[in-house]
C-alpha cells in the first residue's frame, strides 16, 4: 500500500463514520394562487432546524423524539433522499452534499435504510427475487445466476427460507416483510443503516426477533447504524448512545446508560418518566401540560419553554440554547446547564 | 414453488421465472372464467374477434357487391313470394351469365334457360355436361353458385348489398378502431400522465391546463368538429377519436403516479440506486398498469359507439365500406316503411359487442383491482 | 345466579367469522368477569381476538361475523337475548367505547363539540334529566345540552372548552382527539367503557397525559374499564386485572401482579421476555420463535404449540380446559406448576 493510501486509510479510521454540521431542512408550503391575492403568504415547515451530530463506526446512534420532531426527516436527508436546506454531510470524512452520477452510487452503496411500513416499503408487484436484485443490480452485479445465489444467501442471512424467493409481498407476515427490507439493505453492502422506526409497527415478539437478528448483523457485517425510533425501552436495548430531539433540534445525547440515569433536559427527564413500565417500583410521573407546537409555529427563544416546568427564567423565552457539552461525551441543550462567560 | 439450491444453474433460474409467470396468469385466467359476467364478455369478444380474422371465409359474399334485384331482401324467416321469385330470378340470372363466360351460348337457348326454374335449369345444364359442351367441374360450380345467391340470412340492404357479410366485416372496422384509438390514445396519455405525475412543475402544468381546456368539448361534438374541418374518411376520424381520447389516460396515470409516488417502496427504490427513468417504468408503471387496462377496456365499447355515431351522421366511413354506424346511416329512412332489418342487424351487433367489452371490462376491474389488496 | 356487585359477566363468548377460505374464530369462548370500579387489561398481539371481544359484547361485530354462542351479563341481563333495538339503549349509556384511531373515529364534518352533543340526544340525558313535564321547549333544552357539553370537555382537560366546541376534529392535535373521544364515551354516565387501544396512535407523553385521565374519570365515577392493548406495561400500570389472549382464547388470566411477576403460561413468560426493560444492566431479550398462525382452521389442542419452549406431546391433540393457579389466577395450559 502506499505511503499516501496509507495515511489516507488512517486518517479514515479515526474519523467518525457519518458527521453532520448545522443541518436544516426547512419545506416551504405554498399557498394557491387564490389564497395569495387574500395574503396567505409561505408557510416554512421547519422540519429539522440546525442539527450537528457524529456516529462512529460500529456504533449504534440511538434517534428519539415525538412525533413532529424532524427525526424521520434527519434520517432521510442523511441519505440524501431529502437535499439539506443547509448543512454539510460527510461519510467517511468526505462531502457527499454535491454528489450525483457514480459518486452518488458509490455512497449509496455503503449507506442504506430500513423503512417503517413493512407494507408500503415492498413493491406489491415484484417477487422477492426481483425485490432484492434491483440493488444487487446497481451493484453492478449484472449475473443472473450470480444474482440469484446472492439472493438465497441473503435471504438465509436475515432468517427466511428459500423458497420464499418466489412470493410476493402480500403473501408474508409483517415480521417476514421486514426481514426482506433488511435482506434488500444488506444487499447493497452497506457501512451504515438508517433504521427509521423498523420495529414500531411489528407486534412485540416479532419486535424482539427483529432486534436480535438487527443485532446479529451488526456484528456479522460490522455495520453501524441509526436507529429511529419514538421507543424508549427499544432505544434503551440497541443504543450505545442516544440522541434526543425535540421541535427539529437535538436537546440532550448521551451515552445511553448516562442518559437513562441522568437525564438533564426537562423534556427528556419528561419522556422518560412517561415510560410505562413492567416494573414494580412506583415512579413519580411528571405530565407535560400541552401539546406539542407544530414546527411552523416559529418561537423565539427555547423551543421546549411552552411546556417547560423547569423554566430558568425570562431567558428561555428570549435566547435559544446551544448544545453544550457538560462532560463525558453528555452534551445539553437547555440554558440550565449552560455557563455563561 | 421452486425450490432452489444454493448453486442456481440457469436452467432452474429460467424455469423458476418462468413458472411464476405461468402461474400468475393461470390464476388470472382461473378469476377470469369464475367472474361470470366477464367471461360471458370475453367468449363473446373472442367470437368477434374470430368472425373479423376470418371475414372473408365465413362471410356468404363480398360484401359491396350490390345486387339491385335483391334491394331491401328480408331476413329469410320473413320472406313472402314475391321476394322468394326475386331470389330465384337474380340467381338464375348470375348462372347464366357465368354459363354465358364458359361456353358459346345464341341467344334463343339463353331465352328458353331464362324462362325454366332453377331446377329445372340446372338439370338443362346437366345435360349439357353430358354432351359435353360443359365441363362437369364448371357444372359444379355452377350450382354453387346458384345455391349460393340465394343464401342472405339476414337480408339485402337498399343497393343490394347482403347484410350479413356487411356486419361481419363491419366487425373489422369496428374492432380496429377501438383497438387503434385506444392503444395510441393510451399510450400517449400513459406517457404524458407519468412524466407529468412524477416530474411534476411546468410540464404537468402546461398539460394539465390543455386537457381541462379539452374537456371543456363533449366528446362527440369535439370529433364532429374536427371532421367538419378535416372531411371524413378512416383515418381522420381516427384521428378526431384519438385527440380528446388520451386526456382521460393522462389524468387517470398522473394521479395514480401522484399518490404512488408517495409510498415507501419508491424510496426504498431511490436507496438501492434506482435512476428516476427505472423508477418510473420498472417500480411504478407495474403498479398502475392495471387501471389502465380496465379504462382501456371500457373506452374501446365507447370508441366504437363513437365510431357508428360519426359514420351515422354522414362523417367518418364513408358507403359502400361496411361499417355498422354507415350501415345504420344509410338503412334509417328505410325504418319509415317498415323495413325493419337493414338498421336493426348492424344496430343489434354495436350493442352486442359493446356490451360485451363493459362486461369484460367491469370484470377485469373487479379481478385486477381488489386483488392487489390482499393483505 | 349473579353476584349484586358483578358488573359484567362474560360466559363463553365465541365470534367467528366465515370466509371463502374457511371458519376464523376470531373469540373462542372467552369468559371472564368484571366487578364494580375494576379496571382489567386485555392483553394479546394482533390475531388475537381482542379488538373483536369488544365489539362482540356491544354486539356490534361486522358482517360477515357472527356471535354464535355465549352470554353478556351486564348488570344481571344478559345482553345476547337482547333485541337489537333495546341494545341501543345501552351502547353509549350504559357501556361506552372509546377506539384506537380518534381521526377515523370522530366525524371530520361535524364539530366536536356537535358530536359530543350527539350522544347527550340520543340518550335523551337532559329530557330525562329535566323531566318530560317540563315543557319548557326546545331552547332551554338545547342550552342546557351545551352547557353539560362545555362541562364534559372541561373534565376530559381541553384547555378551552368553548373553542374547542366550535372546532372540528382536524383541528385538534391526536392527544385533544383523544380527549374529546373520552367526553362522547362519558356524556352518558357509562358504568363500563371499553377503551380499545386508545393510547396507541399517541406520542408517550400524551399516553400518559390519557392514561392519567382515563383513570381519573373512571375512579370518580366507580365506573368499570376493560382496557385494550399491546403494550404490558399500559397494563401494569393502571390495571387490576390482565387477561391475555392468543389467536381467540384467553391464555392467562388473574391479577395484574402475578401475571406479570410471575407469569404461569409459556406465551406471557414469552412476551414478558421479549420486551426490552430499562434497567442497571442490560437484559437480553429472547423473541419467541416463529409467528402468529393462521387463525383460518386452527388445529385443535393448544394453539400456541408450535412455538411454546416447554411443549411436549399431549399439547397438540386435546382441548385444553382454563386451570386455577392460584387465586384468581387461571392459565390454559397442560403444566401444573
Amino acid at each position: 500500500m502506499s505511503s499516501e493510501v496509507k495515511a489516507k486509510t488512517e486518517k479514515q479510521a479515526k474519523l467518525p463514520l457519518v458527521k453532520i454540521e448545522g443541518i436544516k431542512k426547512h419545506f416551504i408550503m405554498s399557498p394557491s394562487l387564490l389564497a395569495r391575492a387574500f395574503g396567505n403568504r409561505d408557510i416554512i415547515l421547519k422540519a429539522v432546524d440546525g442539527v450537528s451530530l457524529e456516529i462512529k463506526k460500529d456504533e449504534t446512534l440511538g434517534l428519539v423524539g415525538e412525533s413532529g420532531c424532524g427525526k424521520t426527516t434527519l434520517g432521510r436527508v442523511i441519505l440524501k433522499l431529502y437535499e439539506p436546506t443547509e448543512g454539510k454531510i460527510f461519510f467517511k470524512g468526505e462531502a457527499i452534499n454535491q454528489l450525483t452520477g457514480d459518486a452518488l452510487m458509490q455512497f449509496r452503496h455503503k449507506a442504506q435504510i430500513i423503512f417503517q411500513n413493512p407494507y408500503a416499503s415492498l413493491n406489491p408487484r415484484k417477487t422477492v427475487r426481483n425485490i432484492i436484485s434491483v440493488p444487487l443490480k446497481n451493484r453492478g452485479l449484472m449475473n443472473p445466476i450470480e444474482r440469484e445465489e446472492e439472493v438465497l444467501a441473503l435471504l438465509k442471512a436475515v432468517g427466511l427460507s428459500e423458497r420464499h424467493i418466489n412470493s410476493y409481498p402480500h403473501q408474508f407476515s409483517g415480521g417476514q416483510r421486514q426481514r426482506i427490507s433488511i435482506a434488500r439493505a444488506l444487499a447493497m453492502r452497506p457501512k451504515f443503516i438508517v433504521a427509521d422506526e423498523s420495529v414500531s409497527s411489528l407486534d412485540v415478539s416479532i419486535q424482539a426477533q427483529i432486534i436480535n437478528l438487527l443485532e446479529k448483523l451488526q456484528e456479522e457485517y460490522r455495520l453501524t447504524y441509526l436507529f429511529i425510533t419514538h421507543d424508549l425501552s427499544v432505544i434503551f436495548y440497541v443504543s450505545d448512545r442516544v440522541a434526543v430531539m425535540y421541535l427539529g433540534k437535538i436537546v440532550e445525547i448521551a451515552e445511553t446508560m448516562e442518559l437513562f440515569e441522568n437525564p438533564l433536559h426537562p423534556y427528556t427527564r419528561a419522556l422518560l418518566s412517561a415510560i410505562p413500565t413492567v416494573a414494580s417500583q412506583e415512579k413519580k410521573r411528571i405530565i407535560l401540560k400541552g401539546t406539542v407546537p407544530t414546527p411552523i409555529d416559529s418561537t423565539k427563544g427555547c423551543g421546549f419553554h411552552t411546556r417547560c416546568f423547569m423554566k430558568k427564567g425570562k431567558i428561555c423565552e428570549t435566547d435559544e440554547p446551544v448544545l453544550a457539552s457538560t462532560g463525558g461525551g453528555h452534551c445539553v441543550c437547555c440554558h440550565l446547564f449552560q455557563s455563561y462567560v | 414453488m421452486g425450490e432452489l439450491s444454493i448453486t442456481a444453474s440457469s436452467m432452474d433460474l429460467y424455469k423458476a421465472k418462468s413458472r411464476i409467470l405461468l402461474s400468475n396468469l393461470s390464476s388470472f385466467l382461473r378469476e377470469l372464467v369464475a367472474h361470470r359476467s366477464a367471461f360471458l364478455g370475453a367468449v363473446v369478444i373472442t367470437i368477434f374477434v374470430l368472425a373479423a380474422i376470418f371475414a372473408p371465409q365465413i362471410t356468404p359474399h363480398d360484401p359491396t357487391k350490390q345486387r339491385l334485384q335483391l334491394s331491401l331482401l328480408p331476413p329469410f324467416w320473413a320472406r313472402d313470394e314475391g321476394d322468394l321469385a326475386r331470389l330465384e330470378k337474380q340467381a338464375k340470372r348470375e348462372v347464366l351469365k357465368e354459363l354465358g363466360e364458359l361456353i358459346e351460348i345464341d341467344k334463343d337457348y339463353l331465352t328458353r334457360l331464362e324462362v325454366m326454374s332453377m331446377q329445372e335449369m340446372i338439370a338443362e345444364l346437366g345435360k349439357l355436361t353430358e354432351q359435353g359442351r360443359l365441363d362437369r367441374k364448371d357444372l359444379l360450380s355452377l350450382k354453387d353458385l346458384g345455391k349460393k345467391v340465394m343464401v342472405h340470412p339476414l337480408g339485402c340492404d337498399r343497393m343490394g348489398m347482403d347484410l350479413l357479410s356487411r356486419v361481419i366485416y363491419g366487425t373489422r372496422i369496428s374492432l380496429l378502431i377501438g383497438i387503434l384509438v385506444v392503444g395510441i390514445s393510451a399510450f400517449i396519455g400513459v406517457v404524458l400522465g407519468a412524466i407529468a405525475g412524477y416530474y411534476r412543475g411546468w410540464f404537468d402544468n402546461l398539460i394539465s391546463r390543455f386537457c381541462d381546456l379539452l374537456l371543456a368539448f363533449p366528446y362527440l361534438i369535439f370529433a364532429i368538429l374536427i371532421m367538419v374541418m378535416m372531411g371524413g374518411g378512416f383515418m381522420n376520424m381516427i384521428f378526431a377519436l384519438i385527440f380528446k381520447a388520451w386526456v382521460e389516460f393522462f389524468r387517470l396515470v398522473r394521479g395514480e403516479f401522484l399518490s404512488e409516488k408517495t409510498k415507501e417502496y419508491i424510496d426504498a427504490a431511490r436507496v438501492a440506486g434506482q435512476n428516476r427513468f427505472k423508477i418510473i417504468v420498472f417500480e411504478i408503471l407495474p403498479n398502475i398498469i392495471h387501471s389502465v387496462i380496465v379504462l382501456a377496456t371500457l373506452r374501446m365499447g365507447y370508441m366504437i359507439i363513437m365510431e357508428a355515431s360519426l359514420s351515422y351522421l354522414g362523417l367518418g366511413v364513408a358507403p359502400p365500406t361496411p361499417a355498422w354506424g354507415s350501415m345504420v346511416y344509410l338503412g334509417k329512412q328505410d325504418i319509415i316503411t317498415g323495413i325493419w332489418w337493414t338498421v336493426t342487424f348492424p344496430g343489434l351487433a354495436i350493442l352486442i359487442l359493446v356490451l360485451s367489452i363493459n362486461l369484460l371490462g367491469e370484470g377485469l376491474h373487479d379481478i385486477l383491482d381488489p386483488r392487489l389488496k390482499v393483505n | 345466579m349473579v353476584e349484586d356487585n358483578k358488573l359484567l359477566e362474560v360466559k363463553n363468548l365465541t365470534t367467528v367469522f366465515p370466509l371463502r377460505r374457511g371458519l376464523v374464530k376470531a373469540v373462542d369462548h372467552i369468559d371472564f368477569e368484571l366487578r364494580e370500579g375494576e379496571i382489567m387489561g386485555l392483553v394479546g398481539e394482533s390475531g388475537s381476538g381482542k379488538s373483536v371481544s369488544m365489539l362482540s359484547i356491544l354486539r356490534l361485530v361486522a358482517y360477515p361475523g357472527k356471535t354464535i354462542e355465549g352470554q353478556v351479563f351486564f348488570k344481571g341481563q344478559d345482553l345476547m337475548q337482547k333485541p337489537l333495538a333495546e341494545m341501543r339503549s345501552v351502547r353509549g349509556r350504559g357501556i361506552a367505547m372509546i377506539f384506537q384511531d380518534p381521526m377515523t373515529t370522530m366525524n371530520p364534518v361535524f364539530k366536536v363539540g356537535e358530536q359530543v352533543r350527539e350522544s347527550l340526544k340520543i340518550h335523551r340525558i337532559i329530557d330525562n334529566q329535566m323531566g318530560k313535564s317540563a315543557r319548557r321547549g326546545r331552547k332551554a333544552g338545547k342550552r342546557a345540552e351545551k352547557s353539560r357539553v362545555l362541562e364534559l370537555l372541561d373534565e376530559v382537560g381541553l384547555p378551552s372548552p368553548k373553542e374547542n366546541y366550535r372546532q372540528y376534529p382536524h383541528e385538534l392535535s391526536g392527544g385533544m382527539q383523544q380527549r374529546a373521544l373520552t367526553a362522547i364515551a362519558l356524556s352518558c354516565e357509562p358504568k363500563l367503557l371499553l377503551a380499545d387501544e386508545p393510547t396507541t396512535a399517541l406520542d408517550v407523553t400524551i399516553q400518559a397525559q390519557i392514561l392519567e385521565l382515563l383513570d381519573r374519570v373512571t375512579k370518580e365515577r366507580r365506573a368499570s374499564m376493560i382496557l385494550v392493548t399491546h403494550d404490558l406495561g399500559v397494563a401494569a400500570e393502571f390495571c387490576h386485572k390482565i387477561m391475555v389472549m392468543y389467536a381467540g382464547k384467553i391464555v392467562e388470566k388473574g391479577p395484574t401482579g402475578k401475571v406479570l411477576h410471575d407469569p404461569k403460561h409459556p406465551y406471557t413468560r414469552g412476551l414478558l421476555r421479549s420486551i426490552p426493560l430499562i434497567t442497571k444492566e442490560k437484559v437480553k431479550i429472547k423473541s419467541i420463535p416463529g409467528s402468529v398462525p393462521d387463525l383460518i382452521n386452527l388445529p385443535h389442542g393448544c394453539a400456541f404449540y408450535p412455538r411454546c419452549d416447554k411443549a411436549s406431546p399431549g399439547c397438540e391433540e386435546k382441548e385444553i380446559g382454563l386451570k386455577k393457579v392460584g387465586t384468581d389466577h387461571w392459565i390454559r395450559c397442560v403444566l401444573n406448576e
